[in-house]
């Protein structure tokens, strides 16, 4: 398994990732990607460390709680781009 | 000409609102964070010679309804009763915000598209072209930027031409070829039913039926034959669950964002990325992981040392006016003869019961121009995300603060935007628990007795007693969370809009809306209250003015015993907290009139009626007894219960009467 993978809630400060599936139900799932976070999208994470994650699709920002970042399956591709 | 109903649909904070306001003339709320409106306003634009209807709606981000403030956009939409949509979209989210046109327009509404923002779209470093927009999307599509009042007559001429047009070729999305064929089969099935072909469009019903969508199924259960429909949808959907890699609901989002990037393609260039924004770097330091609450709570600190450093001279300066106004109409009123009882009215009614409560206008401006800062600057959603992980721990998410926050102002606009919260449980605790938030109708009292009893600690006893309220609050919610509602939501998800500098007109929007609502209060609800109080004081006739033995006098003597433990068993007190209800400023209009003094005058006397520990404890009677009779109705309409308005209210006296006896009797034991 590639390490790569993991939640979104495992992402770090900087950190981009592309989401690779949203597993959860059927509620949140359609939320999410009515929010545009859908398979195959860029997401910059720009807060995150312990509590809710503020993240970027596009120009839009949202926070996330930790139990929504869990259900949302991410693959890292840059890590800890220095965001100032 | 006929009139015709236009309603305002978009994703939240788009500024829908801006353009009602722009168009009708109406001062509703703005603000620059989702969820500011969350029920339909209606108002009308008379345009030559044509009156149309306009109608603001909350945002929502799909007509899936999410929450309930989005189901009251859902609802009104798919009612049918508007004849042109106004779809307002930020033109610096199109991706997002266009999902929402595209299910307005395959439920066959007549779209047009307001692209808003245009002002930030430069700084974006992004370029739209509206015309490719416009013939790829098949509807109209007009340039706006409503915080300044651009486009607005292009959007009411692009509507009015709408209006007159004959339904223009259908809209359908390509799902692609397996989907297409299950779509085809229920359309003929749909078809063959007359009743159901003409109710709804027969292709939008089908795709309905295949997102398995709650409402619709539960309308078609009214047609005779629709069950055989609903079933063949259920196959379907099963057969498509099986046959694609992925959910079948997942697919058609998946499909609609094809569609959208077909669009985009033709008519949105992206430029360079402009490097970090302004929001970026503020978000940097006020939603910091360690500094972010410590900064949050050093505002909320500004906000209220601001109000009250500032308001309190300003405070003291509209008492003596008003102190020497009553003066002058008594002198006056003696040096020609007027009849006793008549200056009786004016000045022991009238103009003692409304002054203890103008005298707070100036405090009201400052708060409410505050927590306008807090709304337009886009912090607002920020406190949402910092105070996620203090409200994890009395059962909520950070969503549910905003209520409480709101509740600093007035609790009923604080109940209502309950409605932005996903789960009922979750709006349940926060409606329970709201009344407790102190709010500016609940100043005049504290001012009133911290300035006779606490004059070197006022402003201490006053936040004190704020601290009480949230105490409370989040005591409840524990506890309703603990007993009642314990299954806990954890979804939570709020968009951070980008920071916006307030304009003095959305500021002043802010305090018009609020000192008005207070003003329109006080020459309404409150002066009658103080009127009936007057005349129950000096009933029957004869008998000496506010005294034992005047109707009121004896009344309230009867209930008065109960708050003898609580420090205050006066009927005087009494009287005060029960016509309270009808407003919280009444309490200290109430004390103006039975004691038939005002400003300087009701200082004295109340100072002989109570100690420093009986008015404390009166302070957070006060406080937590009961929510007024607007609250009230806020907290019924939007429980829809009648059993939880009920415990709400036996619960917060019982509370109150708890706390202020153990504070009155506790005191009183430490020798205070
Ligand atoms: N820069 C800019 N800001 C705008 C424009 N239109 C509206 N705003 C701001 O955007 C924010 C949201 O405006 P509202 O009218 O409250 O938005 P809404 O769509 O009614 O929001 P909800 O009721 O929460 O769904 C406010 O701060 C407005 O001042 C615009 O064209 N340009
Ligand atoms: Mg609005």
């Amino acid at each position: 398994m590639d390490y790569n993978i993991m939640p979104l809630s495992d992402a770090s400060i900087g950190d981009r990732v592309k989401v690779i599936e949203i597993d959860g139900g059927r509620k949140v799932t359609n939320r999410l990607m009515e929010l545009g976070i859908i398979e195959g999208v860029l997401l910059d994470v720009v807060n995150c460390g312990g509590g809710p994650l503020i993240i970027t699709v596009g120009n839009s920002r949202f926070a996330l709680g930790q139990g929504i970042a869990k259900k949302i399956i991410v693959e890292k591709i840059r890590k800890n781009v220095s965001v100032n | 000409m006929q009139d015709f109903v236009v309603a305002l649909a978009g994703n939240p904070n788009t500024g829908k609102t801006c353009v009602f306001n722009n168009l009708t003339g109406s001062k509703q709320q703005v603000g620059n964070w989702p969820g500011v409106t969350v029920e339909k306003k209606e108002g009308s634009i008379v345009y030559g010679d044509r009156t149309i209807q306009l109608v603001d709606l909350p945002g929502t981000y799909s007509l899936g309804a999410f929450s309930e403030d989005e189901v009251v956009a859902r609802e009104y939409i798919m009612s049918g009763e508007a004849d042109v949509v106004i779809d307002v979209v930020d033109a610096t989210n199109l991706r997002r915000n266009l999902y929402l046109t595209l299910q307005l327009l395959e439920a066959g509404a007549d779209v047009v598209l307001a692209l808003n923002m245009m002002d930030e779209v430069q700084r974006y470093n992004m370029e739209i072209d509206p015309k490719k927009l416009s013939s790829t999307l098949g509807v109209p599509v007009i340039s706006t930027i409503a915080s300044k009042c651009v486009g607005m007559e292009d959007i009411i001429e692009a509507t009015i031409k709408l209006s007159g047009r004959n339904r223009k070729e259908k809209f359908a999305i390509d799902y692609g070829q397996e989907l297409e064929s299950h779509i085809e089969r229920l359309v003929t099935y749909i078809e063959r039913d007359v009743k159901l072909k003409t109710d709804y469009p027969s292709r939008w019903l089908a795709i309905k039926l295949l997102e398995r969508d709650e409402r619709i199924v539960a309308e078609l259960n009214r047609y005779e034959n629709a069950r055989e429909i609903v079933d063949m949808a259920k196959d379907s959907r099963e057969a498509l669950n099986k046959k694609l890699d992925i959910k079948l609901d997942s697919y058609i989002i998946k499909k609609r964002y094809e569609f959208i990037e077909h669009v985009l393609d033709k008519s949105l260039i992206l430029k360079e990325s402009s490097g970090p924004t302004a929001t970026e770097k503020i978000d940097k330091i006020v939603t910091h992981r360690i500094w972010g609450l410590p900064i949050f709570i050093g505002i909320m600190i500004i906000v209220f040392a601001f109000t009250f450093a500032l308001g309190e001279p300003l405070e003291e300066l509209v008492g003596e006016g008003l102190d020497a106004f009553g003066e002058w109409v008594e002198s006056s009123l003696m040096a020609v003869d007027a009849s006793s009882i008549f200056i009786s009215f004016l000045v022991d009614g009238v103009i003692h019961g409304l002054s203890a409560v103008l005298e707070i206008v100036p405090l009201l401006f400052l708060l409410f121009l505050m927590i306008g800062v807090l709304e337009d600057s886009g912090y607002m959603a920020r406190i949402a995300y910092i105070m996620d992980r203090p409200m994890k721990a009395i059962g909520l998410h950070g969503k549910a603060f905003i209520p409480f926050l709101l509740g600093f102002g007035c609790n009923v606009p604080a109940i209502m935007s309950t409605r932005t919260l996903d789960s009922h449980r979750d709006r349940m605790l926060t409606i329970i628990s709201n009344p407790f938030i102190s709010c500016g109708a609940r100043l005049p009292v504290y001012i009133l007795f911290a300035k006779v009893f606490f004059p070197r600690h006022r402003v201490f006893v006053i936040i004190s007693l704020y601290l009480i309220g949230i105490l409370m609050a989040v005591l409840t919610t524990k506890l309703f969370g603990k007993k009642v509602f314990t299954e806990e939501d954890t979804s939570f998800i709020i968009e951070l809009p980008p920071y916006r500098f307030p304009t003095l007109r959305g500021i002043f929007l802010h305090m018009w809306k609020s000192v008005s609502a207070f003003l329109k209060r006080a020459s309404t609800v409150i002066l009658s209250a103080v009127i009936v109080i007057w005349f129950l004081s000096s009933i029957p006739f004869g008998v000496e003015y506010a005294s034992d033995e005047s109707v009121i006098g004896k009344i309230s003597s009867i209930i008065a015993p109960i708050f003898k433990p609580a420090g205050f068993g006066t009927w005087q007190a009494t009287i005060a907290l029960i016509s309270g209800i009808l407003a919280k400023e009444v309490v200290a209009g109430t004390l103006g009139v039975v004691y038939g003094a005002g400003g300087t005058g009701l200082e004295a006397v109340i100072a002989q009626h109570f100690t420093p520990l009986s008015a404390y404890s009166f302070m957070v009677m006060t406080l937590l007894y009961a929510p007024c009779i607007a609250t009230i109705g806020a907290i019924r309409n939007e429980t829809k219960s009648r059993k939880w308005t009920f415990i709400t209210l036996a619960y917060g006296f019982v509370v109150a009467w708890v706390v202020s006896v153990s504070i009155y009797q506790i005191g009183t034991l430490l020798g205070f």
